[in-house]
Order: C-alpha cells, then sequence, then structure tokens
C-alpha cells in the first residue's frame, strides 16, 4: 500500500463570471510511497496546486479518490501538512510557538512538546531564534520554519505548494539544498508542487511531469541522482542536465502545437 | 517631551498672540494665561478632579460595556453567515442613528442619570466595534485557517488561536474609534444630561457667561484624549500588532 494514492481525480468548477464548467484537473492518477521525494511539476494554471489542495482536504474533487495511508481524504489533518508559498506562518506566535501549536493541538503532552520543536528548529538550521517573531526573519528562514512547523507534526505526507516560489534566487538554491539535507537525515514523504523544472529533478525522486490543463500525467519520470544532492554536483552531472532536457523537451511539445512548425525546428 | 509637546507650541503662541492683540473682544475670547489661573483655581477649588472623576466613572462604565457587549457580538455576527444575514441591515440601521439623537428617548426612559449616560456611551461604542470585528474577520488570511487546520486545529482552536488574533488589529481599530465615538458622545450627554463632569462643566461656564471655563473644558478634554491614546491604546498596539509585524507602516511621512 502506498503512503499516497490519487486515482482518476477530476476538478471541475464553475467560472463565477463567465458561467462556464472549467475542468482544472482531468485525470490524474499517482501515488507515492512511504519516504519518497514525488515532484508534481507542470506549467502554471495546469491545476497541480488544485491537485495539493484536494490532497490537503481544502478542496473537495468533482470526481476520483485521494487516499492516505489506504483511508480517503475526507478533510484537512494533521498527517498531511502543508508548506504555503506564502509561509502562512502566525505572525503572532513565536518561532518556537509556530512549531508547538501542531503538537499543542495534537495532545503531544506539554513537557514533550518544546523538546520536539527544538529538535525540528535545529534539523532546519533555526535553534536560536525561538523567541523572535516570523516578520523579524528572512524570507528563506521564514520558509524553513514553515517546513519544521509541518514536519514537527511527523505527517504521513508533507505537502509543498511552490514553497520557494516566492524567495529571490539565491536564497532559493539554498533553501533547495537545504530541503534535500533535511529529506536526506529525515526521510518524510513529500508531495512537492513547482513550475520549475531544474527544482523537480535537482529534489525529487521522481517526477510526475502534467499536461496543460485539463492536467493529464504525461509521464512519471524517475530521477537518476545518487543522494545526498547537492546543487555542485547536480550541475556537473550529465544524469542531472539529461533529464532536465527530456523533460524540457516534454512540456515544449505541449505548446509548440502553437509556435509555426518552421520556428519549432530550429 | 519635544515630539510631544513641540508641536503645541506655534498653536499656543498663536492663540496668545490673538488673544493680546484683542482681535476678538477679550471676555469672548481669553488667552493662556487666563486660562491657565483658571486651571489652577478650578483644581485648588476641587472641581476639576471631581468633575474629571465623575467623567471618567461615565466613560469607563459605558466603555466596559460598551467592549463586553461589542466584542463577542462582533465575533458572533462575523462567524456566523444566519447572524450575519439577520443583523447585518440592523447594525447599519443602528449605527446611522447618530448617539446624541437617542438622548432625548434615553431621559425620558431612565432621567438625567448614569443609566442614560451609560446606554448613550455603550451604544456609540458598540455599532464601529462590532463593524470593525466583521472586517477584521473577513480580511484574516485564508492561508493561515488552512495552515491552523492541516495542523491539527479543529473549529474552535482555529477562532480561538487564528480567528481571533487575526482580527485582533481591526479590533484595534475598533476599540479606537469606538472610544473617540463614546468620549465625545458622553461630553454631548454631560451638556445636555448634565449634573456634573467635564461637558457639564463647559456649559455651565457658557450659561454664567464665563468662556474661560469652556476654554479649560476644551483643553481638558484635548489633553485626556490625548493621555488615553499615549497611555492605554498606543502600548496595547505596540505589544500587540506591532510587535507581530501586523501594521503596515505607511511609507509616507517617514
Amino acid at each position: 500500500m502506498s503512503t499516497l494514492e490519487i486515482s482518476h481525480l477530476r476538478m471541475e468548477y464553475v467560472d463565477a463570471y463567465t458561467d462556464e464548467t472549467v475542468t482544472a484537473v482531468g485525470d490524474v492518477s499517482f501515488t507515492i510511497e512511504e519516504g519518497e521525494f514525488v515532484a508534481v511539476l507542470g506549467p502554471s494554471g495546469c491545476g497541480k496546486t488544485t491537485i495539493l489542495n484536494i490532497v490537503a482536504g481544502f478542496q473537495k474533487q468533482t470526481s476520483g479518490t485521494v487516499r492516505v495511508g489506504g483511508k480517503d481524504v475526507t478533510g484537512p489533518s494533521p498527517e498531511r501538512g502543508v508548506v504555503f508559498q506564502s509561509f502562512a506562518l502566525f505572525p503572532w506566535k513565536t518561532v518556537l510557538g509556530n512549531v508547538v501549536f501542531g503538537l499543542r493541538m495534537r495532545g503531544v503532552p506539554r513537557r514533550d512538546r518544546e523538546p520536539i520543536a527544538q529538535r525540528y528548529l535545529e534539523l532546519v538550521g533555526l535553534d536560536g531564534f525561538e523567541r523572535k517573531f516570523p516578520h523579524e526573519l528572512s524570507g528563506g528562514m521564514q520558509q524553513r520554519l514553515g517546513v519544521a512547523r509541518v514536519l514537527a507534526n511527523e505527517p504521513a505526507v508533507m505537502l509543498m505548494d511552490e514553497p520557494f516560489a516566492s524567495v529571490d534566487a539565491q536564497t532559493r538554491r539554498k533553501l533547495q539544498e537545504d530541503l534535500t539535507a533535511i529529506f536526506e537525515a529525515n526521510h518524510p514523504t513529500v508531495f512537492f508542487v513547482t513550475h520549475d523544472i531544474e527544482e523537480a529533478v535537482f529534489l525529487a525522486d521522481r517526477v510526475v511531469v502534467l499536461s496543460t490543463r485539463p492536467s493529464r500525467v504525461k509521464e512519471v519520470v524517475t530521477v537518476p541522482l545518487e543522494r545526498p544532492r547537492h546543487w555542485r554536483d547536480a550541475l556537473e552531472s550529465s544524469d542531472y542536465r539529461r533529464t532536465v532536457t527530456y523533460i524540457t523537451d516534454m512540456l515544449a511539445g505541449d505548446e509548440s502545437r502553437a509556435i509555426p512548425a518552421d520556428l519549432d525546428t530550429t | 517631551m519635544v515630539r510631544t509637546f513641540g508641536p503645541f507650541v506655534p498653536v499656543v503662541l498663536v492663540w496668545w498672540v490673538i488673544a493680546e492683540a484683542e482681535v476678538f473682544p477679550p471676555d469672548l475670547f481669553v488667552g493662556p494665561g487666563t486660562v491657565l489661573a483658571e486651571f489652577r483655581e478650578l483644581i485648588a477649588k476641587g472641581i476639576l478632579p471631581a468633575y474629571l472623576s465623575d467623567s471618567f466613572t461615565r466613560l469607563w462604565t459605558g466603555v466596559l460595556f460598551g467592549l463586553l457587549i461589542g466584542i463577542p457580538a462582533g465575533f458572533i455576527v462575523a462567524m456566523s453567515r444566519w447572524a450575519r444575514r439577520l443583523t447585518w441591515p440592523l447594525l447599519l440601521f443602528f449605527q446611522a442613528i447618530a448617539d446624541i439623537a437617542w438622548l432625548p428617548i434615553v431621559i425620558v426612559w431612565f432621567g438625567f442619570s448614569l443609566t442614560a449616560v451609560t446606554f448613550v456611551i455603550v451604544y456609540t461604542i458598540v455599532f464601529p466595534l462590532m463593524i470593525s470585528i466583521v472586517s477584521g474577520v473577513e480580511e484574516v488570511p485564508k492561508d493561515l485557517v488552512q495552515a491552523a487546520r492541516s495542523l491539527g486545529a479543529g473549529r474552535f482552536r482555529v477562532f480561538t488561536d487564528v480567528i481571533v488574533p487575526g482580527a485582533l488589529p481591526a479590533v484595534a481599530t475598533g476599540i479606537r474609534t469606538g472610544l473617540g465615538y463614546g468620549w465625545r458622545a458622553l461630553i454631548a450627554a454631560e451638556i445636555i444630561v448634565g449634573t456634573s463632569g467635564i461637558g457639564f462643566m463647559m456649559f455651565d461656564a457658557r450659561r454664567a457667561g464665563v468662556v474661560t471655563g469652556v476654554f479649560v473644558g476644551m483643553i481638558v478634554l484635548g489633553i485626556l484624549w490625548y493621555a488615553l491614546d499615549a497611555l492605554i491604546l498606543a502600548p496595547f498596539e505596540r505589544g500587540t500588532i506591532e510587535r507581530w509585524g501586523m501594521v503596515r507602516t505607511a511609507e509616507v511621512g517617514r
């Protein structure tokens, strides 16, 4: 039994302005095994965030099933913690308070909460910042807090919705390295949504490539990179470059239909 | 000190010049010196302290009940779609009836009493407070609620740990606006219901034809509001929403 099983997922909604039925997610099926890092990759507006929202329990699918640990998803739950693009940290709670929150909600005994929170803050390199408020941290640190907050809850799967899209390019590289290090140390199960091909290949064990809307799974690409991973090694690795090129071509094929043939051949 | 009192220096200076030059008849427009002397005398006689404490008792009674009613009512209306649908038109309707417009009927009901004044203050505080809370709750970012839910919070915890603190900037604004209205309502009520208090003192001075007393009253009102803001409202905001980085400091005027 896989940790996460998505089968024939379909999502339609009625556009409030035009009154037309829009199919955001066409027919999506894939699985994530325990301790696996899977990136869901697709062009903007392909419905990948919608899939994440359904897995998170924030939205209800039109049809198809989403199972986590063999049980149907019916709503939000701490077994499916979410790392948001906007960070979504609680501004009125300290760094420690943000991590402790989930433990408190799950009924972890008071005396155990701080040591556990502390451990995860160390994991993401935020020890020493416990008493700070989120707005006092840099964007990169805020998102690492977002990761610590979810991991402290020991979710069955950590859902990450383009978590590094709102930080600058240098910080993003650093955060991607940090995340692989965290993943390699802790082996959570990760569902990572992104539109960045290089990010997906660098981070993931497998990349689920989606087509444009209504999204379908074009292919699930297994990334042939060893762990631990580092950007330096990846950029020099022909496996990395070949995989990126392969996916780039696959996605370009989607768009080339709109491009005149004589331009496409260059 | 300079930042607090500096802006008042030119105002007092202009006031003094106008009074000294006798642009207006001296018995209609008195200078800072006269007002200060009257101020001292009113304190020495014990009139000002007594009236102040009367006004404060009324204000606090009104504010206390206003907050006790307004805050829960605001959150109930904000959280429940049904409560909102049922009460929103009423809120707008009653907010539109000015506080002073209630005075005639309130005096008929409660006489010239503390109850009458309290009623008017509570009334002026409750509606702006409720309306700010409703809009504050609506402005709590959706992703914070989702984050809390996916960290294991149930509806009650989402309310206590996300909605309430998330709406705090709006609640603070509501309390500030409400208190401002309440303060004005108090003075108006004292002028009309008047048996004692700062508002009564001003009205009484006018009746006796002594403008100095009116001037003293106006200045006292200004100072009191300033003190209320500096001693209570501002520290509250500094300790909460400013500390949490929830206040966007305006770029203009930096």
